[in-house]
């Protein structure tokens, strides 16, 4: 069974996939739709700034700085255990 | 030069686009995930065959990686080309075995695989996840390259669990095994 | 699931000239390809009804005259700012008086096709004609990537072509390319509407075509350093007080040679032409235009200095180390850029507020940014206190007259963040868009792209403020010579002008106003200097100096030391001098800035509560100022 998080909880180093984003208002939902941040991507928390907010994100190779409330929309969970393959090979999971 | 999923990700749906050739009639569609790798080329029977709309589609075949199909004549595609992305796209996210031949050397070895043998991928795969839940899959019935499944303990009837099986069972086992086709004991 | 679009041929328009538009995200390097494919033809229009600038020229691909249109950078269609609603609507031909594009130039930073193709997805679902250019292809090789543009090209169904920008390279094929948007591929199927599915699809483009760069270890060297909470915020400081040191110091002895180069230009205008329409030359258009260009130096070097950070990738992170304090204000990290370039000029301030994409926020940017100490207030506040803080010196080197210019400037930036904080609970408060900002990778800027940068900005503020400036002087001219009366017989030269001055117009309505002003402690010919202070600040100090002319040469301070009332009372006594130092922090006098306000925020609402709160303001402040220094003193 798995959890969901917001993403403004998540601490800086962990990486977690994105497993849904609520609308939010004023179209927040979909600017971040449209900026990566969509299901089934994954999302690495680079660091805060100094006084707590925003945060900066890795997503899909570009760094986008957020803020707690618009991170807070979406719906974030870690991701499955890796895969070993039977030559070795480790694999996220599909 | 390109590795077979360079953006790390854990998506779900298929993904896969469509190309034109240099045959106005036939569209081929790429198909990064889940992969074709191991699938040999050849003409194929999809499952839809005897669906209404998609009557009209001459061929379906597998060329270097990727699903090629083809239409009598060009103008076709006008019409047939939702349709047929539609019903490829489902027909991928189970991965039946439409996509493979009994002739296909990946069957060579399915005389010799093992209900143990599957449970041993099924629990490399998903064993950690199920253990920390409380449940357990189970491999009940291997009977020609269809794998079946048992979901007991917290798993049974848990909403997770077909997102389980579909993101981290079946496609470790299509690693190992890419002509198996899952079915979960309902 | 999608809907699959029949191939069919680029409309091309016939004797009209081809109607092509450059689309992508800011960054992607679309200004560079647009400067590259049209020289310098480009020119610089509004759309009708907004403050968006539109930039085009027209320009010979093969047989074919194109018409470039370099629009917005954006990230999606669905606009949360006035810019990218722009975009939205010149793609869907909604915009009147413009047509529809007949062909798109997608442009899309090599180095973020993971996310540029998600927009790539997006408009090919418009059906136009499309190629893409795929910008920086040098960065993602030189991070051991790969792109297979012809794999690519296959992929997505359209021509695809790669380029680095700085270089030239890959130019040619973009040329042949607009030489026959007709011939253009197009996809046998649009890619899907819904974001997963289209997640999915520039996977699957990606998969074939594409080998992902490794990480970009020069930026995260330097951002490890600049983003530092200890030595990134030291820095930060540290590059925001040199910027505004620079400004200053550095312009300051341009700034005077430029001043006397006017006055000596005025003069010889003056001793040429004859009659009022010289003086009115001199002393109304030369002095007026002189104005607007003695603060040139301090512009050019103001844009130099932000273009080349913003160039190099730094604004973006001081927005990122900003964003908090400005947040707590109504505003976002981006607006201290503003505030910052208000230092200098409140107009660049306000125009540098256009990149921020939520309107309240934005809206409360530009009306905080003329509380900023701008240059203009600088003579006003140099005259005043040299002329009547007694210079004391007060902890060691720092001297009791800085000291109060420095409080002056504190107490602009402090109000003028509470006024934005207060606004933005009021009048502007409500949900506001997304903060969110792309942290580019460094990159190392090219000369012309930043000279031309530079030179576009200088350029927008002379036009805006030098019109306004030079009308306003103009007119101001007209009031103080205007009725022109007759001094009586017996009186020094200079005594006739302040004679005529005190009968001409605006002499009248400051004489009228003196009931408004009397509880300040301002008589007649401070209040006709601040009518002055109404085409520009330091307006103030030269109509002063000429409202107070007397038989002697002394200078203007001690001139205003000695002026004295009707009963023997000093006109300027500490308390007035404060009020007035106080009314000066608060006012906004700067028809300009009213002017580009009115201009940026599409209405005279904003203009108008600018204008009258902060005289509100001022006038209330004045009178704080008078009571506490008449309670200490």
């Amino acid at each position: 069974m798995t959890v969901t998080r917001r993403l403004s909880d998540v601490a800086v180093g962990e990486t977690v996939v994105v497993r849904s984003v609520a609308a939010g208002e004023g179209g927040h939902g979909r600017r971040l739709e449209d900026l990566g941040v969509i299901a089934g991507t994954l999302v690495t928390v680079e660091r805060r700034a100094p006084l707590g907010d925003p945060t900066i994100y890795e997503v899909r190779r570009s760094r986008l700085a957020m803020r707690r409330a618009d991170a807070a929309l979406v719906q974030v969970a870690s991701p499955d255990e890796p895969v070993t393959h039977f030559d070795g090979e480790t694999h996220v999971a599909l | 030069m390109l590795s077979p999923d360079p953006t790390p990700s854990a998506e779900v749906a298929p993904a896969v686009h469509a190309e034109r050739t240099d045959d106005p009639a036939v569209v081929r569609w790429v198909c990064a995930s889940p992969s074709l790798d191991g699938v040999v080329d050849g003409r194929r029977q999809p499952p839809w065959v005897g669906a209404s709309d998609l009557a009209a589609v001459a061929e379906v075949a597998v060329v270097a990686g990727t699903i090629v199909v083809r239409v009598p004549a060009a103008d076709d595609w006008q019409q047939l080309l939702g349709p047929v992305h539609n019903a490829l796209v489902d027909a991928l996210r189970t991965r039946a075995r439409w996509l493979f031949e009994p002739s296909d050397p990946q069957f060579s070895d399915l005389g010799a695989l093992t209900a143990e043998a599957v449970q041993r991928i099924v629990d490399t795969a998903a064993g950690a996840i199920t253990g920390a839940h409380g449940g357990n899959i189970t491999v009940v019935g291997l009977h020609d390259g269809v794998v079946t499944l048992r979901l007991s303990g917290a798993c049974h009837g848990c909403r997770f669990t077909d997102d389980t099986v579909q993101r981290v069972v079946e496609p470790a086992l299509w690693r190992a095994h890419p002509y198996l086709s899952v079915h979960v004991e309902r | 699931m999608s809907h699959c679009e029949p191939p069919s041929a680029a409309r091309s328009v016939g004797p009209d000239v081809l109607h092509v538009a450059l689309v992508g995200s800011p960054n992607a390097g679309k200004t560079t390809l647009f400067n590259s494919l049209t020289g310098m033809h480009a020119k610089t229009a509004n759309y009708p009804g907004v403050t968006v600038t539109r930039r085009e020229a027209i320009a010979s691909f093969g047989d074919l005259e194109v018409m470039v249109v370099d629009l917005p950078g954006t990230y999606g269609l669905s606009a949360i700012s006035p810019d990218e609603q722009i975009v939205a609507d010149s793609l869907a031909g909604t915009i009147e008086g413009v047509s529809r594009p007949d062909a798109l130039v997608m442009v899309a930073d090599a180095s973020t096709l993971e996310r540029s193709l998600l927009f790539v997805a997006e408009l090919l679902r418009l059906g136009l004609p499309a190629c893409l250019v795929v910008t920086m292809i040098d960065e993602v090789a030189a991070r051991g990537g790969a792109i297979d543009v012809d794999r690519l090209s296959t992929a997505i169904g359209i021509p695809v072509v790669g380029v680095i920008g700085h270089r030239g390279v890959g130019l040619d094929a973009v040329k042949s390319l607009l030489s026959d948007p007709a011939a253009w591929s197009r996809p046998v199927m649009v890619p899907p509407a819904e974001a997963a599915a289209r997640s999915a699809w520039v996977r699957s483009v990606l998969s074939v075509a594409y080998r992902p760069p490794g990480a970009d270890n020069r930026t995260r060297r330097i951002d490890a350093v600049l983003l530092h909470p200890v030595i990134g915020v030291l820095v930060f400081s540290v590059v925001m007080l040199a910027f505004f040191q620079a400004i200053f110091t550095l312009a300051a002895p341009l700034a005077d040679r430029l001043d006397s180069l006017f006055g000596w230009f005025a003069g010889g205008v003056r001793d040429r032409v004859p009659g009022w329409f010289g003086e009115m030359l001199a002393d109304g258009a030369v002095a007026g235009v002189g104005g607007v260009l003695v603060f040139l130096p301090q512009i050019i070097l103001l844009f130099l200095i932000l273009t080349l950070l913003e160039k190099v990738g730094y604004l973006s992170r001081a927005a990122f180390l900003a964003d908090r304090l400005m947040g707590r204000f109504g505003m976002e990290g981006r607006s201290f850029v503003a505030m910052l370039s208000s230092f200098a000029c409140a107009i660049p301030g306000i125009l540098s507020a256009r990149t921020i994409p939520s309107e309240r926020r934005r809206i409360a940017t530009m009306m905080a940014a003329p509380l900023m100490t701008c240059s203009a207030r600088l003579p006003v506040f140099t005259l005043l206190i040299s002329g009547f803080v007694p210079d004391r010196s007060v902890l060691g080197p720092i001297r009791s007259q800085g000291l109060v210019l420095l409080g002056l400037y504190v107490l602009g930036a402090v109000s003028g963040l509470a006024y934005a904080g207060i606004l933005s609970v009021t009048a502007l408060s409500g949900p506001a868009a997304p903060v969110v900002m792309e942290l580019p990778p460094y990159r190392r800027p090219t000369l012309m792209a930043v000279l031309r940068q530079t030179w576009e900005g200088a350029w927008s503020f002379v036009r805006k403020a030098g019109t306004i400036i030079l009308g306003s002087s103009l007119l101001l001219w007209v009031l103080l010579n205007v009725p022109s009366s007759t001094p009586p017989e017996g009186l020094t030269e200079a005594r006739q002008a302040s004679y005529q001055l005190e009968h001409s117009a605006a002499g009248t309505v400051g004489k009228a106003l003196e009931p408004v002003f009397a509880p300040l402690g301002f008589e007649w010919r401070t209040n006709v200097a601040l009518i002055g202070s109404l085409a520009a600040r330091e307006v103030f100090v030269t109509t002063l100096a000429l409202t107070t002319a007397n038989a002697d040469d002394a200078s203007l301070p001690d001139r205003l030391q000695e002026l004295r009332n009707d009963d023997g009372t000093p006109v300027y006594d500490a308390a007035t001098v404060a009020a007035l130092l106080v009314f000066f922090v608060y006012a906004l006098q700067c028809m300009s800035t009213v002017a580009v306000l009115r201009r940026e925020t599409n209405s005279w609402k904003w203009p108008a509560i600018a204008f009258t709160s902060m005289f509100a303001l001022a006038y209330v402040g004045a009178l704080v100022a008078r009571l506490v220094v008449d309670v200490v003193t």
